[in-house]
């Protein structure tokens, strides 16, 4: 009984302190919706985020299967449930893991119009697809697939691991719109990238040997920088030391009444250039193996192993190079129509000015991140309430590539100076684990000065 | 204030005192993997010259030898359960044969010896799979080499260079491997 009252509580104080980047947006005013689009309206003097607790962010989710799915209370060994999800895999679907620390975060206000924010997070996103032909292949082997071409086009994944400094400016314009700009430096300590590969390994009978394996149109590689010393500096890399790229954010946020309101930003649109600690790996080539043709010439044995591997070697070039190479942030587009309505009051902002807002909002946001194969769209529809002044809610319905009932629930509170923020989305798959593939948590802790 | 939280309690409470998981159960996560890998082995044509030597005279052993590495691959070798092995053979020729299969490790000494194949003089349509389990042949693993030694059978039939007729071997094998996760 303990057990379970301490379970609930950490389940409480996990609600109550964490949140989804979509619900973040556009959400609250707060610190960490500037991240989210640098033109959104601020209405405090400053703000100071607590080190490393001012935004904690982390989702993780698969479009392939949900947990029941592999671990199902019922009576099927673990090889049928790995079996009936590797029957439901397409090409397409993915394995995600991003997660960002605020390290440093402060912003204070240069004028009546102007907001500055300047801080440094740390990021990790992982973006895999599941590679089904290889998975397929390494499970069943090539044995039961006489005749079926094995892709390596499906063999694609991200990886990067980096520290992030930046400085953003937010502009109001007049009542009805603020601007805003984010100039970023990333230092990627660790980056693995593979895409666009193409190729295909098939297995068939013929006349010259029972079997044979057909190699056809392989052009494959890999480019890493950072995977040598990853024991060492992995870390202390990403402050400056890892391999430098630049980007920017831009966002706006406009009134059409003051009832309507659209937000709308681009971020992360940049790049790294990877020269320090590269290690490129490429392979290009068509091969076909019948099995070793024995010659039987007994005046000059023929070291048949040493000919194959020189045969493939010519026929299949491969090399690896410390060359430098250029990885893309991947690019995300934010954009949220909000409509206020209900109870309608003064809020007290910055020094001798006020905001009117309401108690109640409905919208619609769209978020999109650009990934190796195809965008990672998102929309929400959302219902925001404010408790009072300080205590605002925000509950969203998510339509993604993971699944059409995502349901998520968010609140920001100011506790004095103190702004708590928080949320979570994909309630329904934590109420129940075994529909769930995706989970997003979302925490800030700042210190706000009005 | 305090009516105003409530439905904010109600649906934090709602949500996570109804959560769960006892229709999951993360024991017994065993995967049991049992892939099926087939190659290609060793393959040759051989015609009545390469029986003759420059005096024409018959070779009755014909033998070659191949480095064979793929156990040299602690995975394959650590969960190798059974290799099967097909033999396709045609006979052109008006004698027969013996064939040896033989796996050797380093210092060429046996490590396993199919059972000859006895070809018959114009049999064209020779199969057989020969199993090989590694539980009762576990010095398999330590195979490196393979020979292939063809036998000509001794006939009152001589063999004549001026008239084609073929021997031709074929050889594909099946790794059955498993694995536990």
């Amino acid at each position: 009984m303990m057990r379970k009252i301490i379970f609930h509580f950490f389940l409480l104080f996990v609600i109550a302190i964490q949140a989804q980047q979509h619900i973040a947006f556009s959400f609250g005013e707060t610190p960490q919706t500037l991240m989210l689009n640098p033109g959104s309206e601020t209405n405090y003097k400053s703000h100071y985020g607590i080190p490393v607790l001012s935004n904690f962010h982390f989702t993780i989710g698969n479009t392939g299967f949900q947990m029941g799915d592999l671990f199902s209370n019922d009576s099927r060994s673990f090889n049928e449930k790995f079996e009936k999800v590797l029957n439901q895999l397409e090409p397409d679907d993915y394995i995600n893991l991003n997660t960002k620390i605020d390290v440093l975060s402060f912003g204070y206000r240069y004028n009546n119009k102007t907001y500055i924010s300047v801080g440094f997070y740390e990021e990790l996103d992982l973006m895999v697809y599941f590679p089904e032909d290889a998975i397929e292949g390494l499970y069943f082997g090539n044995d039961p697939f006489f005749n079926r071409s094995f892709s390596i086009s499906q063999a694609i994944m991200k990886a990067d691991l980096m520290g992030v400094l930046h400085a953003g400016i937010s502009k109001k314009i007049d009542e009805k719109l603020t601007i805003g700009g984010r100039f970023k430096i990333y230092s990627s300590s660790l980056n693995v990238e593979t895409n666009n590969n193409s190729g295909s390994i098939t297995t068939t009978t013929n006349n010259i040997n029972i079997s044979r394996l057909t190699l056809q149109n392989l052009d494959a590689g890999v480019s890493t920088s950072g995977i040598d010393n990853i024991e060492e500096d992995v870390l202390s890399n990403t402050f400056l030391g890892g391999n430098l790229g630049i980007g920017f954010d831009v966002g706006l946020t406009y009134h059409f009444s003051p009832q309507i309101e659209f937000t709308g930003s681009i971020l992360d649109l940049g790049f790294v250039k990877h020269s320090k600690n590269t290690r490129n790996f490429s392979a290009k080539g068509n091969y076909v193996f019948d099995g070793i043709n024995f010659e039987y010439n007994s005046d000059d044995l023929i070291d048949y192993l040493k000919q194959l591997g020189q045969d493939i070697d010519a026929r299949i070039p491969s090399e690896e190079t410390g060359d430098a190479y250029t990885s893309w942030r991947p690019m995300k587009l934010n954009a949220a129509l909000k409509y206020s309505f209900g109870e309608r009051r003064n809020k007290f902002c910055y020094t001798k000015t006020h905001k009117q807002y309401y108690y109640n909002s409905i919208g619609f946001q769209m978020h999109t991140i650009m990934r190796p194969l195809k965008p990672q769209f998102s929309f929400t529809s959302f219902y925001e309430k404010s408790l009072s002044q300080k205590i605002h809610t925000k509950f969203t319905h998510t339509i993604n590539d993971y699944s059409s009932t995502i349901f998520g629930a968010g609140a920001s509170l100011q506790l004095g100076k103190l702004h708590v923020f928080g949320a979570l989305d994909n309630v329904l798959g934590v109420r129940d684990l075994s529909t769930l593939n995706t989970i997003s948590l979302n925490f800030g802790l700042n210190i706000i000065i009005n | 204030m305090r009516l105003k939280l409530i439905p904010l309690q109600i649906i934090i409470c709602i949500t996570f005192l109804v959560s769960c998981t006892d229709n999951l159960n993360f024991d017994n996560i065993n995967l049991e993997l049992e892939p099926e890998f087939t190659s290609p082995l060793v393959f040759f044509e051989l015609d009545q010259r390469d029986f003759l030597d420059e005096n024409d005279q018959e070779i009755t052993v014909m033998s070659d030898i191949t480095i064979f590495r793929i156990l040299d691959n602690t995975v394959l070798k650590d969960n190798l359960v059974e290799l099967a092995i097909d033999f396709e053979i045609e006979n052109g020729f008006d004698r027969s044969f013996l064939v040896d299969f033989v796996f050797l490790d380093e210092d060429e000494n046996i490590t396993y010896n199919i059972d000859d194949f006895s070809i018959n003089a114009g049999d064209l349509d020779y199969s057989s799979t020969r199993s090989i389990v590694i539980e009762t042949s576990p010095e398999f693993l330590n195979s490196t080499k393979v020979r292939v030694d063809v036998v000509l059978s001794p006939s009152s039939t001589m063999l004549n260079p001026d008239i084609e007729k073929i021997f031709k071997f074929r050889s594909s094998g099946t790794f059955y491997l498993k694995f536990l996760i």
